[in-house]
């Protein structure tokens, strides 16, 4: 027996026409309406700051069924256009494509690294008797153990990537360190502590390096899922790592009870994004001890430890310094694009910051 | 003016153009073409048939930007598949005059034209692309019913229940429409001669006498 498409067709005109007379007949929601009533239904994702709550970060929007390409053509050139007031939609639409960019390049890493364990899963390197380290090498310019050390993490940096709601760039360092803690944790909830400290720190200007990112996984170990997302183990991982060691008890039983810097004080620029300002004082003699700083009146002996505190302190905030540079250094693609005369400075600078601190180190 | 031929899918547009594209001339308009798809089947067949106007190649999503379009010439534009190639579709209706969309008359058509599953039905990539333009209004678009049956007028058949069902829905249909025969289906890549004797010729005067045409 034969389907009368004719029919089912005509049948179903007839209910779209009927639709159509409904629609015409009643009035459609005013858009600006349905606006207002999506906004407030959004859930808000990141609790207050002095919140303690689970701050799930908003992730990044779910990807269209239909994939659409990314190409270069979508991108306008580069051009100095004077311009001021609101965005045109031209350039709303502009700004849109060039912001993809930046989605698309986190992707297109953990995308890189899935195919190279695809690669090395399949064997698909063994042509004419080809090696997997010779194959790294061949293709990929890297060693072996590099490009195995990448395909461990392509995983976590997936659901990093998904969980993001800003492009931020994702370090290696940082998902090398948090691998520990998938084993712990599972995926999802690594990838979920990690953008969350990265959206908490951002809001508050501290820096996320790797050895914050270790303090994490360190703080992770005990600590029950549900704490992992918190503002107190956030502050915890970032302070830990600022905290500036003590070497004798007696220093610990009488430091003065001044408090220490909020590191959202203390640290004014970001190292890692390439801005080198240290922070006010730094270098000069804006740092010595103002009457005042402590909250009870000291000894004698207090008193020369009070006078070094904001020396150690300093000390500590520009070695996080340092560390941030560094990371900018071997993390972007500074010294790829370096003149030799800076590739010689920058090693001269390293290595006359290191020699002073092993003079130091020596009389301790 | 610049006339964009657009569809959701594969619907003949290309075939379309060239004839369109030679009516025209045929007619006494000066016609310069854009391939506007990665597939280069518009350009690849200007130079197989040796087409008496240029077609250049610009399947780009800044078409809009890039593109100065020659003064006082009839400009045709193939464009890619509209599901596929969003951003260019969104290009060239950012500066269309016209918008001539390809349509079968099946069932098959009509559906990825007005309920797409995954992607925007065609009428709001038409409309929103007035944001765009410097009229603030989307393109003027028409629907040209192609690969209708030989046997089949347009107040006839599928061809007459598929033109009206897209004018209930507030689309224009062109009168003319174009059959699926041997003429059209096989002249891709050989030249192409006496279009204003064919249906496109009727279009032609179709689209002259609805003030489409400069």
């Amino acid at each position: 027996m034969s389907v009368n498409y004719k029919k089912l067709m005509d049948e179903e005109e007839r209910a779209e026409r009927e639709r159509l007379e409904v629609e015409a007949a009643t009035s459609a929601p005013e858009p600006e309406a349905r606006g207002t009533h999506e906004a407030e239904a959004a859930p808000v994702a990141i609790p207050s700051p002095g919140g303690e709550a689970d701050p799930v970060p908003p992730a990044a929007p779910e990807e269209p069924y239909r994939p659409q390409p990314f190409t270069q053509d979508l991108l306008p050139e580069p051009k100095e256009i004077e311009a001021e007031g609101d965005l045109t939609p031209e350039e709303v639409d502009e700004l849109s494509h060039c912001e993809a960019a930046f989605g698309n390049a986190n992707k297109a890493e953990w995308m890189k690294w899935k195919a190279a364990h695809a690669i090395r899963s399949r064997r698909l390197y063994r042509q004419d008797g080809r090696t997997w380290p010779d194959y790294c090498q061949d293709r990929f310019g890297d060693s072996e153990s590099e490009v195995n050390r990448r395909i461990q993490q392509w995983p976590l940096l997936k659901a990093i990537t998904e969980q993001q709601s800003l492009p931020r760039s994702i370090p290696d360092s940082h998902v090398q360190r948090l691998l520990p803690m998938v084993k712990q944790h599972g995926q999802d909830l690594t990838a979920r502590a990690y953008v969350a400290l990265r959206v908490w720190a951002a809001d508050r200007r501290h820096r996320v390096t790797a050895e914050v990112v270790s303090e994490l996984v360190g703080l992770a170990q005990a600590a029950e899922p549900l704490a992992l997302t918190t503002a107190n183990t956030f502050r915890l991982a970032i302070e830990s790592k600022s905290k500036p060691k003590r070497s004798s008890s007696t220093k610990k039983e009488h430091a003065p009870e001044t408090r220490a810097p909020e590191p959202a004080e203390a640290i004014e620029g970001h190292p890692n994004l390439g801005d080198l300002d240290l922070g006010a004082g730094f270098g000069s003699a804006a740092q010595e001890p103002k009457a005042g700083d402590t909250a009870a009146e000291p000894g004698a002996g207090q008193r020369q430890e009070d006078a070094t505190a904001p020396f150690t302190e300093q000390a500590s905030r520009a070695s996080d310094v340092l560390d941030g540079m560094r990371i900018g250094f071997t993390e972007g693609q500074l010294l790829q694009h370096a003149r030799t005369d800076t590739l010689k400075a920058i090693i001269e600078t390293a290595l006359a910051i290191a020699e002073a601190a092993e003079d130091v180190l020596k009389d301790r | 003016m610049l006339i964009v031929n657009a569809s959701p899918r594969t619907a003949g547009k290309t075939t379309d153009t060239a004839w369109l594209g030679h009516a025209l001339q045929e007619h006494g308009f000066d016609v310069e073409g854009f391939d506007a798809d990665h597939s280069k089947q518009f350009w690849d067949w200007s130079k197989a048939g040796k087409f008496s106007f240029p077609v250049h190649l610009k399947a780009s999503a800044r078409f809009h930007d890039e593109v100065e379009l020659p003064a006082g010439k009839i400009s045709l534009v193939d464009c890619g598949h509209s599901e596929n190639h969003p951003a260019i579709t969104d290009s060239l209706f950012k500066v269309a005059d016209l918008v001539i969309l390809h349509m079968s008359p099946t069932r098959a058509d009509w559906l990825r034209v007005e309920k797409p599953p995954e992607a925007t039905p065609f009428k709001d990539i038409v409309l929103r692309s007035a944001v765009f333009r410097a009229d603030k209004k989307p393109p003027t678009t028409w629907v040209l019913l192609n690969r209708c049956s030989p046997s089949s007028k347009r107040n006839e058949g599928m061809t007459k229940h598929y033109a009206e069902r897209m004018e209930r829905r507030d689309w224009n249909v062109f009168t003319t429409v174009i059959p699926n025969v041997g003429l059209y289906a096989q002249s891709m890549n050989f030249p192409i001669a006496g279009a204003k004797d064919t249906h496109f010729g009727d279009l032609v005067v179709e689209m002259k006498e609805r003030g489409l045409l400069p």
